[in-house]
């Protein structure tokens, strides 16, 4: 699955965008790129797009490394925006099961709601113009 | 609770059925009840049709706590048949972060399929049909 990131600094906020298939490679080369980009911040926020991801073929030990990798912190608040039933529903038990993390995850399938509870729902249209011209991440690369 | 569980020892199989919105509450008191049945043994296999739930509908404690209080072991194969695309989901990401556990979780569209892999395809019919006649877990269960 191709995915990309990029961070805005301005407003202290992660621009996280995956689409196609899911998987742990993809996942896990995105939050280690994340975790090593000097712009990072724990405390930042985060907004996913992953409302073009079509199927999600994730493993136990793919969901393991990835939880133990997030960089996120308290303070971070990150919004995940789905449209497939199916990622909905990984996602909602993801949020459940991880409820003890500091960070505070929250999973929409509105995008519209996902940026209002984040703060920056009067940014959309240049945030959503940045998420679409994100290219994608190499497996072991960074971001933009 | 909109479901429950009958017991079929000749297959050393556990049946449960479930229907409409299952909360947290609902899952528990489903696992608190079979762990005190005298006619359950941690290495049944268990067929768990959901295939009518359309919403569950818990929270981080819930989901804990049915971890916790899972009365299967080793030896044990669950399957869990699902119609709706967003239990389904749930139903994976539970597998996926439950994979420690020592029984044998799987998560199936089909329920022939979920048969199959429990063993029991050719009891079908009978199989529906106790599955059809599970009466509700009331509160005092």
């Amino acid at each position: 699955m191709p995915f990309a990131f990029t961070i805005d600094t301005s407003r202290r906020l992660v621009l996280s965008r995956g689409w196609g298939v899911l998987t742990d490679r993809e996942l896990v080369a995105h939050v280690r790129a994340l975790a090593q980009d000097p712009r990072f911040r724990p405390d930042l926020h985060q907004l996913c797009d992953f409302v073009d991801v079509t199927d999600v073929k994730v493993t136990a030990s793919g969901v393991r490394e990835m939880t133990g990798l997030n960089p996120f912190g308290a303070g971070a608040r990150r919004a995940m925006a789905v449209s497939s039933d199916v990622a909905y529903g990984m996602a909602r038990m993801y949020q459940i099961m991880r409820e003890d993390a500091p960070d505070e995850v929250e999973v929409f399938r509105d995008i519209d709601a996902a940026l209002e509870w984040l703060g920056v729902a009067e940014a959309k249209t240049e945030l959503l113009r940045t998420l679409s011209e994100l290219p994608p991440l190499p497996d072991a690369g960074r971001g933009k | 609770m909109p479901g429950g569980y009958s017991i079929d020892p000749a297959r050393s199989l556990v049946l449960s059925r479930a229907w409409d919105v299952l909360t947290g509450a609902d899952l528990s008191r489903h696992a608190r009840t079979l762990a005190s049945d005298p006619g359950f043994k941690p290495d049944f296999n268990q067929l768990c049709d959901f295939r009518d739930v359309t919403e569950v509908r818990a929270d981080a404690a819930a989901i804990r706590e049915l971890a916790a209080l899972n009365p299967f072991g080793a030896g044990a194969r669950r399957a869990l048949v699902v119609s709706s695309d967003v239990v389904f989901g749930m139903a994976r990401m539970y597998q996926i972060l439950t994979e420690t556990s020592p029984d044998e979780f799987e998560v199936f569209r089909d329920l022939d399929e979920a048969l199959k892999w429990l063993g029991v395809a050719d009891e079908k019919a009978e199989l529906l049909r106790a599955l059809s006649a599970t009466a509700p877990l009331t509160q005092t269960d």
